[in-house]
């Protein structure tokens, strides 16, 4: 086969995974390095936007498609019939190179069908991240997918030479794994993270001590942390589960995200999987209660409390979560913009934590008033019903909340295409 | 009044230390800022007014806030012809009574200059993110990219492309400057034509063929692809011709996709579960399709 054709078949075998985040590996470059490409610093770079919107920041492919498993909801299970390709290592390593070298990319991010056995493809994942670092001391950023089966001295070796690893817990409840993910197992996934957070934790204790004693530096292990993806609408489980499940990542295994996808229709579908694809909104809507959950103080009960009746929590498609906050709490606004503090601040819709900082500066210096909010950017027909300052009180606004709603809710749109 | 005016030329009008060396003499001579009157080196309009670096310092330079020479040197870059005159007002009032200015940011001509100063910086990041380097033809690890910003930023810009991209030889072409490193200098010269740079690159069929292939067309979203990537710098971008391909097919990719649906798999799962996890001899099934 053609790299060109290896090439489509290994890219959009790989294009089901939402992670493209290049961010988070600290500050490297090539300069008086003696030879070599590549550099990393805090935030990454789209180099290019595709036509579903998403940013193009790595080359995102797999190493092979060929899979020995059968997750229905994987257009590389083994019982599909799509075109299988492998590139061969070095292929994948001319290639990252032969992109960087031009800016189309930020650096790696590589991922497996699992072949012969976990050990052997996390082998082949490892020596293309090796070779780029020690054969062509490449600095740009390296992703590699962890295969939670793999000996540890192969997850040693992947953390040695990626900036982030990635083990992907792929539902939200061990049931739903179960059920659509017959091969992998939910204990085996969570060791493996363990095992991860463990080694990354270890390795920044390390090199902390040795700042401290001034004695060599120890290698890094995955300086960007790890982070791992959620199929959203493939299995039965709510929004609250989802976020639940996010939660005791966060907190278990720090990771440094967890990423929603939205289940999409795949070709060659498995029977088993439900025959409609979840609304986009669902998982944009999940992604901004996670906003809530790690940067604005919000608990999952603030955000998807447990219905009385038992029955599904799902988030309101129509308003953000926070506004949907904001409605079932009418009490707590409105918020006095001169005088709150942070965190009441942090509550309100439509105010960001940009707006939330910019707010706190700027009233040392001035007792805010209307004209000071245009200046804020924010969507002030959202943002003025719930706030005061100098010259404005929103009176009545937030004495019926639905009213409030509807008129704040986007008109209904046409359902999409082909729901 | 024309007889009080004082005049200022920055030249290159980019540039930090002229327009600093004007502002600083200006202040210490405490002109006001209606009684200044900048320029751009290409302005002849001031005829006339004396410069403000030749009058006689009155007072010491006042203390400036750390974080206003990193703005300046971004505000600067902007094309708006207001910038220099916005920044001495800045400099004025923070000498003035109001030290802290710059925290205050709802303040008209604090939010003016980072409203500037956001443009640029999303210049300096999408120029990152869009040059796009042709190997040039016969010659041994060496890359040219045409580029067409917004704004004068080649200077800002291109000590990142030199720490990226150290260990090749690169030069960055713009219709106003243009910018070479040979490996272990960085040299500014004069402006170029788009026909300066090479035409193709070999590998931009493969670039071309990922980027077709790694986006899902069930979730189509072109708003989104244009508000980021916006349509003044797709001439730039190799990948961009495949475009209208994709967006057309992208709804029958889908409808092909949900009618397969209902066809059984044309091969059912061969090997079974316990199978499946054996390390040999399911790849050799699966090898040729």
């Amino acid at each position: 086969m053609e790299l060109l054709d290896k090439l489509a078949v290994l890219a959009d075998a790989a294009k089901y995974d939402a992670s493209c985040a290049s961010s988070g590996a600290g500050k490297r470059d090539s300069l008086g390095k003696g030879g070599g490409v590549g550099s990393t610093g805090g935030m990454g770079i789209c180099h290019s936007y595709t036509p579903d919107g998403r940013c193009v920041s790595l080359l995102k492919i797999l190493l092979t498609n060929f899979c020995i498993y059968d997750c229905v909801y994987c257009v590389n299970r083994v019982s599909s019939n799509v075109r299988r390709a492998r590139f061969a290592t070095d292929e994948v390593v001319r290639l990252t190179l032969d992109f960087y070298k031009r800016n189309y990319i930020e650096g790696l991010f590589l991922s497996s069908g699992i072949i012969r056995s976990g050990d052997y493809t996390m082998e082949q994942m490892v020596e293309v991240a090796r070779s780029l670092r020690e054969d062509h001391h490449f600095r740009g950023y390296i992703h590699l997918k962890t295969i939670p089966e793999a000996s540890p001295e192969l997850l040693a070796a992947a953390g040695r030479h990626a900036d982030r690893l990635s083990i992907n817990v792929e539902l939200p409840t061990d049931d739903g794994l179960r059920a659509l993910a017959p091969d992998k197992s939910a204990d085996g996934i969570r060791g493996a993270m363990g095992e991860l957070k463990w080694r990354i934790d270890a390795a920044r204790e390390d090199r902390k001590a040795a700042r401290r004693t001034r004695s060599a530096t120890p290698p890094t292990f995955a300086p960007a942390g790890q982070s791992t993806q959620m199929i959203v609408g493939a299995d039965g489980a709510d929004d609250r589960a989802v976020l639940d499940r996010s939660v005791a990542l966060y907190d278990g295994y720090r990771m440094r995200r967890v990423y929603y996808s939205a289940f999409s229709p795949i070709p060659d579908a498995s029977a088993a999987l439900p025959l409609k694809a979840p609304p986009l909104a669902r998982e944009h809507r999940l992604y901004q209660a996670d906003w809530l959950l790690r940067f604005y103080g919000f608990g999952v009960e603030d955000i998807a409390p447990r219905a009385v009746d038992g029955s599904a929590t799902m988030l309101d498609l129509e308003v953000d979560p926070k506004l949907a906050w904001a409605l079932r709490h009418p009490e707590f606004f409105p918020v006095d913009l001169n005088r709150a503090p942070r965190e009441a601040l942090l509550r309100v819709p439509g105010l960001g934590t940009r707006n939330v900082q910019r707010v706190l500066a700027s009233r040392r210096h001035a007792r805010l008033r209307l004209d000071h909010l245009t200046r804020l950017r924010a969507p002030l027909v959202k943002m003025l019903p719930f706030v005061q300052v100098l010259d404005h009180h929103p009176r009545g606004a937030l004495d019926s909340p639905d009213a409030l709603r509807a008129r704040l809710a986007p008109p209904a749109r046409q359902a999409d295409l082909f729901g | 009044m024309a007889a009080d005016l004082h005049s200022a030329t920055v030249d290159p009008p980019w540039d930090l230390d002229a327009w600093r060396q004007s502002a600083r003499a200006a202040l210490r001579a405490c002109i006001a800022p209606a009684q200044m009157a900048w320029s751009d080196a290409s302005d002849a309009s001031l005829f006339g007014a004396p410069p403000a670096l030749a009058q006689a310092p009155l007072r010491a330079s006042p203390p400036v806030a750390r974080a206003f020479l990193p703005l300046a040197a971004r505000v600067l870059a902007h094309r708006d012809p207001q910038r220099h005159a916005l920044l001495y007002r800045l400099l004025w009032r923070m000498a003035e009574g109001e030290p802290r200015l710059l925290a205050h940011g709802l303040d008209a001509d604090v939010f003016r200059a980072r409203a500037l100063e956001k443009t640029v910086r999303r210049d300096l990041h999408k120029m990152k993110a869009f040059v796009r380097f042709r190997e040039v033809l016969g010659a041994h690890e060496e890359f040219v990219a045409w580029f067409e910003p917004d704004h004068h930023i080649l200077d800002l810009v291109a000590p990142f492309f030199v720490r990226r991209f150290a260990g090749m030889r690169w030069a960055i072409l713009t219709p106003y400057r243009s910018a070479r490193w040979d490996g272990s200098t960085l040299a500014f010269g004069a402006g170029a034509r788009p026909g300066d740079a090479p035409q193709a690159d070999a590998r931009e069929d493969l670039w071309r063929t990922y980027y077709a292939n790694i986006f899902n067309p069930a979730r189509l979203n072109p708003r989104m692809m244009r508000q980021e990537m916006p349509q003044k710098y797709w001439k730039h971008l190799p990948e961009t011709h495949t475009l209208p391909t994709l967006l057309r097919e992208a709804g029958s990719r889908v409808r092909d996709m949900a009618q397969r649906d209902a066809e059984p798999s044309r091969k059912p799962v061969l090997v079974s579960r316990t199978r499946a996890r054996c390390e040999n001899g399911v790849r050799s099934t699966y090898r040729k399709t």
